[in-house]
């Protein structure tokens, strides 16, 4: 009986920490969503971009540390030029352009990555001081996924920090429930979408670092996770951060507990939730917009 | 140019069409059959997104059952006959289209896409772990295509390429003709008032739940003859059928011969298939040119390769008219 408990405990903790992950990359993606009305396709890219820009700084500094420091700034970066030079071009288009163009975006991302990196899994070994194990509910577990759930959590509480109490924060919730009176009042949106948007980019590039060594550096990967944040944000809401903190801890379980229980179908549970969601309540448990 | 000139156009294309077997090598016949298949999974794609104006990220669910229910069909039921067998594949995505328009009416926009999406994943993951029917991972292979019975003239063989060239464009070429003459009835009006403005067209009477229902439903149909096609053509199904990349596939056609227009597709189709080959024979990263032509038509070309088409005809028009450059009024 004993076993079986500390199994459930340890499927549960493994669940968590992919939970951690999906609402690192989802965050971006809601609260770009909710501001500027384009789902980004190629979200999931920047956290595959992420990962493998880690790996060559660790390649070069032989230090997990800088990478985790450097990688997201990278990816940062290219989101906010893909947000200035592709996306605000085509804003004016309308929603449908904007998502043919995330689409056009995450291939040529994806080719961009398997050119220079190649299509082959890339070995990253964890860092030497987190590279241990520890006893929990007395079976041992690696100390590195319980360094993912707590880095998670402070950046949680940063960002949220950072959009409760601050007033960059208080201008993108505003632009959040009405962009256009926003910028009537003088603020520069365009500016603070940007930012918002290399910001979500560098979150989701952060969580690429932190997720190469444990779920590998592949170019599949971005599609992977893709579909699991896309689950996360739909079934949270759009533009809801913590419909995305909730629903990334139900999809991390579920993943989790469903390879445990039914591993065949936990893929076709994932999207059947998907699906009966949107069917029921298309803008999400916590969407507000219609 | 005027009437007669297009009627000229289309009759000199069409007969370059038929005439195919006689002039290309059986590896570009077999690229002009996948063309032509292929157009008719545009067309049905731009129903719904040029016409109706909601974008569908899922096409390709409708797509892979014709595909997978053909190639069960032929692989379960011995002696089945070719034309049911198709028959049977469009229905069974129809069937499957009209169930997930129940659901599809109710969202637009963003929440469209989004659904759209969900369904085509869920019956993605349903053709990979089903094995006993679907074949999973390995796919679907082992069955021939049958021979075409017709009355008074008798069998015909159809693992002849050019037979089977002439075939698909019978078929295609007949649903085509079905696509392009919804479009011009009452329904067909009423799906253009959807993309215009879905709440006038209400208050004009139309019932706009029963046009995306009814739009919903025979683009799957058309979708899944063309799937059906494509495993007859291939004599192989696999989970690549039905996957997202197919559906982009699709999209890709579409925005690339020009979003709304009938013929946009058949160009799409056209264009991205032959340079998708040969672009895949000289780099192995052909869809990163893909992407970037993407990227470039989004950014400047929005009206596809008709829009660049008429634009280069207005031009030349106006060069016509008002040789010294004068605007024209």
């Amino acid at each position: 009986m004993e076993s079986h408990l500390n199994t459930v405990l340890i499927t549960f903790v493994h669940g968590l920490v992919y939970g951690m992950l999906l609402f690192l990359v989802a965050s971006g993606l809601s609260i770009v969503f909710g501001m500027m009305g384009v789902l980004n396709l190629a979200h999931a890219s920047f956290y595959m971009l992420g990962a493998y820009f880690g790996y060559s700084v660790l390649g070069v500094t032989h230090s997990f540390w800088l990478s985790l420091l450097l990688a997201p700034v990278l990816v940062a970066l290219a989101g906010s030029l893909a947000e200035r030079f592709l996306l605000r071009p085509v804003h004016a288009a309308g929603h449908l352009f904007e998502l043919l163009l995330t689409i056009g975006l995450s291939l040529v991302m994806l080719e961009i990555v398997k050119w220079s990196w190649g299509t082959e899994p890339l070995p990253v070994a964890l860092p030497e001081s987190l590279s241990g194990t520890v006893q929990i509910f007395g079976s041992t577990y690696p100390v590195y996924r319980l360094f993912i759930f707590g880095f998670g959590s402070i950046v949680v509480i940063v960002l949220a920090g950072v959009l409760f109490k601050t007033n960059l924060g208080m201008i993108v919730r505003a632009a959040i429930d009405d962009p256009e009176m926003v910028s009537s009042l003088g603020t520069n949106t365009p500016l603070v979408f940007n930012l918002v948007f290399s910001l979500g980019a560098g979150l989701a590039g952060m969580a690429g670092v932190i997720a190469g060594p444990i779920l590998g550096i592949y170019p599949g990967m971005a599609q992977v996770m893709g579909l699991d944040v896309f689950v996360v944000v739909v079934v949270g809401g759009l533009g809801s951060l913590f419909g995305a903190i909730l629903a990334s801890f139900m999809i991390g379980e579920l993943q989790s507990f469903g390879v445990l229980l039914f591993p065949r179908f936990s893929l076709i549970l994932i999207f059947l939730l998907m699906a009966v969601v949107l069917s029921i309540k298309p803008q999400g448990m916590f969407g507000e917009k219609g | 140019m005027g009437k007669p000139g297009k009627v000229v156009a289309i009759f000199v294309l069409l007969v370059a069409l038929v005439l195919c077997p006689f002039y290309l090598d059986i590896i570009r016949l077999r690229l002009m059959t996948e063309v032509v298949y292929y157009s008719l999974y545009a067309v049905s794609l731009n129903m719904i997104l040029g016409y109706g104006g909601l974008l569908s990220f899922g096409h390709s669910a409708y797509f892979g059952v014709g595909a997978y229910v053909t190639a069960i069909a032929l692989l379960r039921i011995k002696g089945l006959g070719l034309l049911p067998a198709i028959l049977a594949g469009g229905l069974s995505a129809a069937v499957i289209g009209s169930f997930f328009s129940i659901f599809l009416i109710r969202v637009s926009g963003t929440y469209f896409a989004m659904l759209t999406l969900a369904f085509n994943q869920l019956l993605y993951a349903v053709a990979l772990k089903w094995r006993p029917v679907t074949g999973g991972d390995d796919g679907l292979g082992g069955f021939s295509i049958p021979d075409l019975h017709l009355p008074w003239i008798g069998k015909i063989d159809m693992l002849d390429t050019s037979n089977f060239f002439w075939f698909t464009l019978v078929v295609i070429g007949v649903m085509l003709l079905f696509a392009w003459h919804i479009t011009r009835t009452p329904l067909g009006i009423s799906i253009l008032l959807l993309r215009e403005n879905e709440e006038r067209a209400q208050f004009l009477g139309h019932q706009t739940s029963l046009t995306r229902f009814w739009l919903l439903t025979l683009a799957s149909f058309f979708a899944g003859i063309s799937g059906s096609m494509f495993a007859l053509f291939q004599e192989f199904v696999a989970t690549s059928a039905i996957d997202v990349l197919k559906s982009i596939d699709g999209l890709l056609m579409v925005i690339i011969g020009g979003v709304g227009n009938f013929f946009g597709p058949l160009l799409g189709s056209l264009f991205y298939i032959i340079v998708g080959d040969w672009l895949s024979r000289v780099t192995e990263h052909w869809e990163f040119f893909i992407g970037c032509f993407f990227i470039v038509l989004v950014l400047f070309f929005r009206g596809g390769l008709v829009g660049l088409l008429a634009g280069a005809q207005d031009r030349l028009l106006k060069a016509l008219v008002h040789p010294r450059g004068e605007a024209a009024p």
